[in-house]
């Protein structure tokens, strides 16, 4: 039987030496939870439901921050053209923004992690293929794939987190892939090998978990990379759909509005956008130091 | 690219230096979208078929004002006669005569390079071209094509003098004509050819959309505003603005509505407007069984139904459209033409807006709260297209319609439009022939010999709508076509397969040390600013 | 290394084959080009025989054939909408995107490079850590995002750059180049910096991390021991052994700088390759979209070449090995 509470205490032990004396990963560790607990109660916490165009008013429409709206409440942050409240859309776009990230990096990673695990031990033609796939994925721009996912499928949220895997993956194959064969050399791999036990359970049992670490270090980074180029695929009109806004499309439509001195429409998404992408590369980076071995060794010194 | 030696760069130094600026009049201009090329035949894409208009002229101006005919006419059911102005002259100092003219109907007809020319429909169904004299040229149809003098907008007139014409030169479709060399289309492209009769003389082009021209001294009417015109583009609207406010250029096209808030409060810069052709519509499936993307509780097409259309219009408030999301630049639509152009009936009242009625239809018909839409719209293609989409979902949404919005690229859309998957779309039309073009497309029973209904995704069909349509079609009596054309407006406005919106302004944002007298149809020209 | 060489060629034939063809198909999903160049009051017969002409009423295993005959030929054909040979459109566009690539490159090398060994040697002092703090959020904004706001400040309030264009440009060797005269630096200022703060603070965290690791290298410790200088161990010892991944990573960088500055050069205006994608995938026009990220996939089989070539030449463990 697993020890569950000794496991637990062993992760917050680790959690605690990662943050320990580093009050900048913690403030971004916080503002993480933050942002994603504001994501998670959305619904229930924004004021208003800004993709029920029912509600919507454009005679609303443009208000600066802490304006009365028609139905008596106040739009703290001001509103859009619509007449949508740009706190909810921020909260609701935030929401999108972390799903659509989260969805496409979690899916993005499996399926580069079981490649360039395959392509490690398989070898041959099954490790060509896999690494010219790659290849490929480097020279194709995401524009022109998220145009293919609209035009086959249509629009919509499920078609966008479709491209950004197709973006994701790649980088974790090569990763992988790299890492496991770093491990293949090791001697007791060969011992497994010589005593009869399936590739596949050397796989799982041995590869898997060793070479893991290095492409789990990188998610955060992935989480934040996933975020911006959701941001910049809405920008360019190839994005989510525009009654379902996301932090990047919510900058992208306030860029209209910039010039005229409605700043508050852009700026908004755009200083939580940045936050939290912010917030998830300071964590990353800290895990990334306390993972590094060079470094731990200047940490205990 | 403007191109400019290193020494010409320290000499135009110095004399800047001298006299504050070396062009005392030169224009810099901003378009939305690039022209592809100097070939005026290539495409009737705004942006370049701005650009060709300042150095090729057409018989007849697009706002019906004669250039380089002076008057013109049907002698009998086939024969266009048109008289020439006297005494114009190429930029290349050749005469313009009427050789010029079935030149440049042959060279439009004839494959350059063995690749059509977009702008033949100009040329519709014409069987020769004749010099009557030197200046007097007979069009001939081969049937009753009482809009040829529209259609001939587009046939800019170039020098017979550029190709060699060989023995004898007689018209036909192939643009053979017994032409032995035209100028190829590398040279054309090269500019050694982009020889018109218009106000300002090519100087550069480049592929990448940027062009000088300058003055053309020997022009026959009152000559240009400008000594030099400089134009390039910017696609993005906000970095167009901000190249304005930051004194790259003296006039750029189609600022958003908001940048225009932006201008206000600012002496230095300012803007002007003008009421465009462009109609903004939206298209309904009428006439299929069931509309794609549009379903009903009891499985039939409810958009059939007359009171659901009915509804459908009465349920958005245009005037609040116009005021709150285009910044008061768009006019609320009474018909699908502008009610200003030429033959409209502007006795027609605009479509109103009763949303408890529209609530009420929608019961007496039996479709509360049971219809769902596909509202399918293209992006970055009309001004605030996508806050306008939204905001007519937002209207049908309050009368228990259930609405998804889809916008696409413009790329995704046409696709879809012409594989006829879009049930109910946005969609934009303006044209210099006036209210007839859009809807002898749009609503008429498909007539391929009248060319009628080529653009009928409503699927509606009627059989006034079509007499009335089929009459229009063959009046050269440009008086009775209006009629016509208005009867069939009238029964397209009561029977709603589409739902007229509002008309589109053009917004011109400039320096305010000049002002800007825009045009109708969508087009940038040089002249249309003057120097306070 | 003859048989290594061509095992490259071959694949990396390969792969552009394959991306020819995942291009066509993806344009065909895309668009129909005859719906994008035709206009209203076209007839039917204007559209077949506007189809016919550019190729598009066979079908479309055939337009592939043909498309791949002609390019085995050298010839990528001719731009839908342009009416000109792909390759002239190319030709002519990349100039003014290299120049822009180059001078991004060489200010994220310039600037990020030492900020990264100060922050990697420094590691923990207040000016290290205000560095890295500044350099996460540059990485954290969005592109176009940073390039809105950079047109904001420095064009539209400060005035003091051009917000879009190229300006002037004068000739070198036959080609027009903007950073020849005054008026096309200034103009080509904000695109630069645009794809250059990415770069810094990417090239920082790579130098730091780089630094960090070295620094407690046994022979870094050793030549501390043996009383060498502070600026010599820089110069011998830590530049040569970071460049190895920031030559892989740089490499690899550049190639995306010219390939895909499609969101810089829309924003600005530049009208360089990367707007020759973004407008041609809108418009639909396949040929120059096929050829170009043919171009694109050598151009990176080629940089991975290269890298190789020069890792080989800066690692001596490696260079031995062959």
């Amino acid at each position: 039987m697993i020890d569950y509470k000794k496991k637990l205490d062993t992760l917050s032990l680790q959690i605690k030496s990662i943050f320990s004396g580093h009050p900048i990963a913690i403030a971004g560790l916080i503002g993480f939870i933050i942002f994603v607990l504001t994501a998670l109660l959305a619904p229930w916490i924004a004021p208003q439901n800004p993709y029920d165009l029912m509600i919507l008013d454009i005679m609303d429409g443009l208000l600066p921050p802490l304006s009365k709206l028609g139905n008596g409440n106040t739009a703290w942050l001001g509103t859009d053209a619509l007449g949508r409240d740009i706190l909810s859309a921020v909260m609701y776009g935030l929401r999108l923004s972390l799903f659509v990230a989260f969805v496409a990096v979690s899916i993005g990673t499996t399926i580069g992690v079981i490649l360039g695990l395959l392509a490690a031990t398989k070898g041959g033609w099954v490790e060509s293929v896999i690494m010219r796939a790659v290849d490929l994925k480097v020279s194709f721009p995401g524009i022109l794939l998220a145009l293919m996912m609209l035009a086959i499928f249509g629009t919509g949220v499920d078609k966008i987190i479709y491209a950004l895997i197709i973006g994701v993956w790649a980088s974790k194959a090569r990763l992988t892939r790299s890492s496991a064969l770093q491990e293949m050399q090791k001697e007791y791999i060969d011992a497994a090998r010589i005593s009869g036990i399936p590739s596949w359970r050397i796989m799982m049992k041995f590869l898997l978990p060793n070479s893991i670490a290095p492409v789990l270090v990188m998610v955060p980074m992935a989480l934040s990379g996933a975020i911006g180029a959701e941001a910049t695929l809405s920008f360019l009109g190839v994005g989510v759909p525009i009654t379902e806004p996301s932090l990047g499309l919510l900058i992208a439509n306030g860029n209209d509005y910039l010039l005229s001195g409605k700043w508050w429409i852009s700026i908004f998404p755009g200083i939580i956008l940045v936050l939290l992408v912010l917030c998830i590369n300071v964590v990353a980076d800290r895990v990334r130091e306390f993972n590094n071995p060079y470094l731990k060794h200047q940490d205990r010194q | 690219m403007k191109h400019i030696n290193f020494k010409t760069v320290c000499f135009v130094g110095f004399l800047a230096s001298m006299m504050g600026s070396v062009y005392a009049d030169t224009l810099r201009m901003a378009y939305s979208v690039a022209p592809k090329t100097i070939d005026p035949y290539k495409s009737s894409a705004s942006a370049t078929a701005s650009l060709n208009e300042h150095v090729y002229e057409a018989l007849v101006s697009r706002t019906n004002e004669k250039l380089l005919a002076t008057s013109y006419g049907w002698t009998d059911d086939t024969t266009l006669v048109v008289n020439l102005r006297k005494g114009v002259k190429f930029h290349n100092g050749a005469d313009f005569t009427a050789e010029d003219v079935i030149y440049s109907s042959c060279r439009m007809m004839y494959r350059v390079d063995g690749k059509k020319n977009m702008l033949t429909s100009a040329m519709g169904p014409v069987t020769d071209v004749v010099a009557i004299d030197d200046h007097t040229v007979a069009f001939k149809t081969v049937g009753l094509y009482p809009i040829l003098i529209q259609k001939l907008k587009s046939l800019s007139i170039l020098d017979s003098g550029d190709a060699d014409l060989g023995a004898t030169l007689k018209f036909d479709n192939t643009g053979d004509c017994g032409i032995t060399r035209y100028p190829t289309k590398a040279e054309f492209e090269s500019g050694k050819y982009a020889n018109g009769t218009g106000k300002y003389k090519y100087e550069s082009f480049a592929n990448t959309g940027d062009a000088a021209l300058v003055r053309n001294d020997n022009y026959w009417g009152e000559p240009g505003n400008w000594d030099r015109v400089e134009m390039t583009s910017v696609e993005n609207s906000g970095a167009r603005m901000a190249g304005l406010l930051a004194g790259d250029y003296d006039l750029i096209e189609n600022p958003t509505g908001e940048d225009l808030l932006a201008l206000e409060g600012n002496p230095a810069y300012s803007y002007s407007t003008m009421p465009s052709w462009r109609t903004i519509f939206l298209i309904l499936d009428v006439g299929s069984d069931v509309a794609p993307g549009v379903t009903a509780a009891d499985g039939s097409n409810p958009l059939k139904d007359i009171r659901v259309r009915q509804a459908l219009s009465l349920s958005i408030d245009r005037d609040a459209i116009v005021d709150k999301l285009m910044g008061g630049n768009a006019t609320v639509a009474s018909q699908f033409a502008p009610s200003y152009q030429d033959g409209a009936d502007s006795s027609m009242p605009n479509m109103a807006y009763d949303a408890d009625k529209a609530r009420q239809l929608l019961a007496e018909a039996g479709y509360s709260d049971s219809i769902s839409i596909d509202l399918r719209m293209p992006t970055g293609k009309y001004q605030n297209g996508k806050r306008v989409g939204q905001a007519i979902a937002q209207y049908w949404s309050r009368i228990g319609i259930q609405v998804n919005l889809v916008a696409e690229p413009w790329s995704v859309f046409r696709k879809g439009r012409s594989a006829r998957e879009l049930g109910v779309f946005m969609y934009g039309w303006g044209h210099p022939q006036g209210p007839s073009q859009m809807i002898s497309y749009a609503f008429g029973t498909r007539d391929k010999a009248l060319n009628l209904g080529g653009s009928n995704y409503s699927n509606y069909t009627d059989p006034d709508y079509d007499a009335a349509m089929r009459a229009w079609a063959v009046e050269t009596d440009e008086a009775k076509a209006f009629e016509y054309n208005q009867e069939a407006m009238r029964i397209a406005v009561r029977d709603l397969p589409g739902i007229p919106l509002y008309y589109q302004h053009s917004i011109w944002a400039h320096k305010s040390d000049i002002s800007v007298s825009g045009r109708p149809d969508e087009r940038t020209f040089a002249d249309m600013a003057t120097k306070n | 290394m003859i048989s290594y060489i061509t095992k490259r060629l071959w694949q990396s034939g390969l792969l552009a084959f394959i991306m020819s063809l995942i291009v066509f198909l993806g344009m065909y999903v895309v668009g129909d080009p005859v719906e994008m160049l035709s206009e209203e009051d076209w007839t039917e017969q204007d559209k077949i025989e506007l189809a016919i002409e550019l190729g598009l009423d066979k079908p479309l295993h055939e337009q592939y054939l043909n498309f791949a005959g002609d390019i085995i030929q050298g010839d990528f054909g001719v731009s839908f909408v342009h009416n000109r040979p792909v390759l002239d459109l190319i030709v002519e566009r990349l100039p003014a995107t290299l120049e822009i690539a180059v001078l991004a490159m060489v200010i994220g090398l310039s600037i990020g490079i030492p900020l990264g060994i100060y922050s990697g040697i420094k590691n923990n002092s207040r000016g290290s850590r205000i560095i890295s703090f500044f350099s996460t959020i540059g990485y954290s904004t969005p592109n176009f995002w940073q390039a809105i706001l950079l047109i904001m400040v420095f064009a539209v309030f400060l005035k003091w750059l051009p917000a879009s264009g190229r300006g002037l440009t004068n000739s070198m060797f036959g080609i027009e180049w903007a950073w020849l005269s005054l008026d096309g630096l200034k103009h080509m200022t904000l695109p630069a910096i645009n794809l250059a703060i990415y770069k810094i603070c990417m090239q920082q965290r790579l130098a730091k991390s780089g630094t960090q690791e070295i620094l407690y290298q046994e022979y870094m410790t050793f030549a501390r021991a043996k009383g060498i200088t502070r600026n010599r161990i820089i110069r011998r010892h830590l530049l040569r052994n970071i460049l190895i991944p920031i030559v892989t990573i740089t490499g690899l960088e550049v190639g995306g700088l010219i390939a895909f500055s499609t969101v810089t050069e829309t924003i600005f205006s530049w009208p360089g390759i990367g707007k020759l994608l973004l407008d041609s995938i809108h418009m639909v026009d396949r040929p120059v979209v096929v050829a170009y990220l043919i171009l694109i996939t050598l151009m990176f089989v080629f940089i991975n070449f290269i890298v190789d070539v020069m890792y080989a030449f800066l690692d001596p463990r490696i260079r031995h090995q062959k």
